[in-house]
């Protein structure tokens, strides 16, 4: 924890020097200072932006609301943080219609359909007023609370009584799901706690944790099986899916927002009165995955038909390329409209995402990656207002071992370009940039060949010694030299790899295998060679 | 059968797993470089009524997406109004009709059909029949042809096919991994696209035949949504090479490319728009808290000008055919409308005026 406060107050100085956007790139590169042989899975810096990431869902402080609301109906205030926490992650939302027949849910507690008006009357206030007003939200789920409370004739001194009202606040019906989200929800948060900051750094909303146990049957004693195609899911099997079309290609990975919290919706999709699907649904902290329907059915989270009549009953002649047709469904606990996802869920997406893309063939890119509304020629919020699209594919890519990451890694001349805990490229001040067609990335730098000792350096980082791949490009010109030297420094010492830059341009070459030790690792371009040429340093390639 | 999930145990009391340190910071915010415009007050009646040309929109205002136009000095008349919705496409280059995408869930499939709709009124003309993808049209500049994404015979193909009903797609791309967002250049002589061909999208231009087809970008990451510059000699871009959306220029052979905000970056960059003398690029930057900024700046290089405040979302812009003014849409007063502004920033003015959001702006070139 201490060593976790350094960090942070090193991000906090880091954040304040950023404020005012990027700062002068040094002139020259730094010294070789091996780093660390661990490199830390997630820097201060994500930790922080993590936490202000999280912290634009609660813009003002709510302790005092849930406490206004909480005495005034004689219910346990850590019970309406909890299931506040369990529904939105305290954000007051403003839900969509995802699953038709299914109500939109609105504010903290996370009222939907006839609850808002119920709600309502019982606190005395209007129902635009509990979709709208935070305070009045929670007084209208305290007053519902309080009401259950009471035809349930309970101790209300005695928290784990209050499960079978709770129940009654959510919209689910099947026993199963309810113990579900009773005891792995509700009540794992009031016994492990919960809480949120605001943007500047008040508590927003603070659940203490405690030993409690909710009196309310135990899920379903079975062992949980693991998903057909996800080892890593739970499968909880929908009804609701048909066969696709034979010869059908998956093409596409459909990201959905559930509009309400994990129980409730992995519980509506298995319910046959629903008549909706996904194949996965994703919790809010990635914590858990189920599987509802295999891949290589079709769910029904875009339709279940393929009757058309538009346009005067045109035939729509959908011959088995409809995109809309042949695509894998992932909902997300949580709400499209919300201010930001939880890193964890995000992670657990991505690495659902690359494994469907595997075993479907599905390319990895933001056209075939979509979410829902992208379907659409354009949107006001396309593509989804703060679910983070770019980091998210990279994520994926990253974890199928793309370009990159840790299966490979380009190191290209422009650092912009790299992931610098990976990939770092040191160019002497004496070579210069251009960008004539047919470079990697954002263009190459070049020098004339000279006996002088002035390489460009390709720095490349291995947490673990292995044998790899290494790959040039370059673009090629009747001015290159016929043997531009690259210097492999590997486990059994420098090899020199000799190539003629007048040919193979625009493509990866490849230099050799070699054994590299963990840490960081260099390929040299010199510019010592036979006079009269220029020597291309553009990018490599580790694989 | 071995569970594959262990629930996350989560140890620490959750206070301990922040630190004030991080979140004292996190109402820091950037105090500099925040200039802009939004200020000046709107036009005159008179000014406004002075400019050629009009706007065609996207209105929400009946439920579902219609095309609605207004003129700059705020009559607003609606284009369509059938049951699907509705988006605006590019208009023709003789400034007549207006390419629309129409868009309808049918058992909650989607579908989609380019039409032609004449902006004098009257029916559109449905150019095929609906399917799951039929977007991203572009016009020829003699207005004879056009290019668009089909799904007719592939995942995604850009396609060429003449702007009437039941016109043959003859296909550009044959490419599994699919195909996208066309651009003619400006002689049309040539088709700028992307295609995910590598695993990744990447930037291409072909004749516009679709032979003699040339990679202009080679990268592992996202190149997307190529533009030609009006005297067709750039075109800009959308990458997420740097792991942040930027804007780039390059030659239509791949060389001389630039970041378009240099050192200026202010947040993921998007919608560029080039002004009617190919001088000037128009485009948004987007920061937290779902704002976004306009900004300014010259197709030769140069410093980036703020055209708003940043304070709230400004963006979608758009330039009027005498490049003297940019429509744009701007959440202020709770709402999403169409506003109009003199190239400079000033003079915002509110355009549209339903509760509903109006966006999407398209300038015609004609009173």
């Amino acid at each position: 924890m201490h060593v976790l406060s350094k960090s942070f107050a090193a991000t906090a100085a880091a954040l304040v020097l950023s404020a005012c956007g990027p700062q002068p790139q040094q002139e020259t590169p730094p010294p070789e200072a091996p780093p660390a042989a661990e490199v830390p899975t997630q820097s201060a810096e994500d930790v922080a932006a993590e936490v202000g990431e999280a912290a634009r869902r609660t813009p003002a402080e709510l302790d005092p609301l849930f406490v206004q609301a909480a005495r005034e109906f004689d219910v346990p205030v850590s019970l309406l943080k909890a299931i506040s926490f369990v529904e939105t992650r305290f954000e007051h939302v403003k839900g969509e219609e995802e699953f038709e027949g299914r109500p939109s849910a609105f504010g903290l507690m996370a009222l939907r359909g006839d609850k808002v008006a119920e709600g309502a009357a019982l606190a005395g206030v209007s129902a635009a007023a509990v979709r709208d007003e935070p305070l009045a939200n929670l007084r209208a789920g305290a007053a519902l609370l309080s009401k259950y409370a009471a035809e349930e004739g309970i101790d209300r001194k005695d928290l784990g009584a209050w499960a079978t009202s709770v129940v009654k606040l959510s919209d689910i019906s099947d026993l199963d799901v309810q113990a579900n989200y009773i005891h792995n929800e509700v009540y794992a948060a009031l016994r492990e706690g919960a809480g949120a900051f605001t943007p500047h750094g008040k508590v927003a909303v603070s659940l203490e944790g405690s030993r409690v146990e909710a009196k309310f049957a135990q899920p379903m004693m079975q062992a949980l099986a693991a998903g057909p195609d996800y080892a890593a899911a739970i499968w909880r099997p929908s009804p609701n899916y048909n066969a696709r079309p034979s010869g059908t290609n998956v093409s596409m990975i459909v990201i959905h927002t559930c509009e309400g919290g994990y129980s409730g919706c992995w519980g509506w999709l298995t319910n046959s009165a629903a008549g909706v699907s996904a194949h996965y649904v994703v919790n809010e902290s990635g914590s858990e995955v189920s599987q509802l329907v295999r891949e290589s059915d079709r769910a029904w989270h875009v339709g279940a038909t393929y009757s058309c009549s538009l346009n005067g009953n045109v035939e729509c002649g959908l011959n088995g390329t409809s995109v809309n047709h042949f695509s894998v469904g992932i909902e997300h606990g949580g709400y499209a409209s919300q201010a930001s996802f939880p890193a964890g869920q995000i992670d657990a997406s991505a690495k659902l995402s690359c494994d469907i893309s595997k075993g479907q063939g599905i390319t990895r890119d933001s056209y075939h990656i979509v979410a829902h509304g992208r379907l659409q020629p354009a949107s006001r919020t396309d593509p989804g207002p703060n679910w983070p699209w770019s980091s998210y594919i990279s994520k994926i890519k990253s974890y199928c071992g793309d370009g990159g990451s840790t299966g490979t890694i380009v190191v290209d001349s422009h650092n912009a370009n790299n992931d610098s805990a990976k990939a770092r490229t040191d160019v002497p001040a004496s070579w210069a940039s251009g960008t004539s067609a047919g470079y990697y990335g954002s263009g190459y730098y070049y020098a004339s060949t000279q006996p002088i000792s002035e390489p460009v350096v390709f720095n490349f980082y291995l947490a673990a010694a292995g044998t790899k791949t290494i790959d040039a490009w370059w673009v090629s010109g009747t001015n290159r030299s016929p043997g531009a030297p690259f210097i492999i420094t590997h486990s059994g010492g420098n090899s020199t790899v000799t190539v003629n830059q007048q040919a193979n341009g625009s493509a990866w070459n490849t230099l050799g295998t070699y054994s590299f030790p963990a840490g960081w690792n260099k390929v040299q371009l010199s510019r010592w060679a036979t006079e009269g040429y220029v020597v291309m340093a553009d990018a490599i390639r580790v694989r | 059968m071995k569970q594959g999930l262990e629930r996350v145990q989560r140890s620490w009391p959750w206070r301990a797993r922040w630190s004030w340190a991080a979140l004292a910071v996190l109402g820091v915010g950037c105090s500099g470089r925040c200039g802009g415009a939004s200020g000046a007050g709107p036009l005159s009646k008179e000014e406004a009524r002075a400019i050629p040309g009009a706007v065609v929109f996207l209105s929400e205002r009946a439920g579902q997406k219609d095309v609605w136009q207004v003129s700059p000095d705020g009559t607003e008349t609606p284009i369509t109004q059938g049951p699907e919705d509705e988006y605006p496409g590019p208009v023709s280059p003789d400034g007549k009709s207006l390419l629309v995408v129409a868009v309808r869930e049918v058992d909650g499939l989607q579908f989609q059909q380019l039409r032609v709709q004449p902006l004098s009124g009257g029916d559109a003309v449905p150019l095929h029949a609906p399917r799951a993808r039929a977007r991203n049209a572009a016009w020829s500049p003699d207005g004879a042809w056009l290019a668009a994404e089909s799904d007719a015979q592939g995942f995604s193909d850009v396609v060429r096919l003449e702007p009437r009903a039941e016109a043959p797609e003859v296909r550009l791309t044959q490419v599994k991994e699919g195909c996208f967002e066309p651009a003619i250049s400006p002689d049309g002589q040539e088709v700028a696209f992307v295609c995910s061909r590598e695993g990744d999208p990447e930037i291409y231009v072909a004749k516009a035949d679709g032979t003699n087809e040339r990679r202009l970008t080679a990268f592992h990451r996202e190149d997307r949504a190529p533009m030609w510059s009006p005297d067709g000699k750039w075109l800009v871009f959308v990458s997420d090479r740097e792991n942040r959306e930027r804007l780039y220029l390059m030659r239509p052979d791949g060389s001389d490319l630039r970041a378009v905000s240099g050192d200026a970056f202010a947040g993921d960059e998007r919608e560029p728009a080039f002004s009617p003398d190919g001088k000037s690029l128009v485009y948004v930057s987007r920061e937290p808290e779902s704002r976004a900024r306009m900004w300014r700046v010259p197709v030769e290089g140069g410093v980036p000008v703020a055209l708003t405040d940043g304070q709230r979302r400004d963006d979608m812009p758009a330039w009027s055919p005498d490049g003297k003014y940019l429509a744009f849409v701007s959440e202020r007063e709770g709402n999403t409308d169409v506003y109009l502004m003199r190239a400079d920033g000033s003079g915002q003015t509110r355009l549209t005026t339903a509760k509903e959001p109006d966006w999407l702006p398209r300038w015609v070139a004609r009173r």
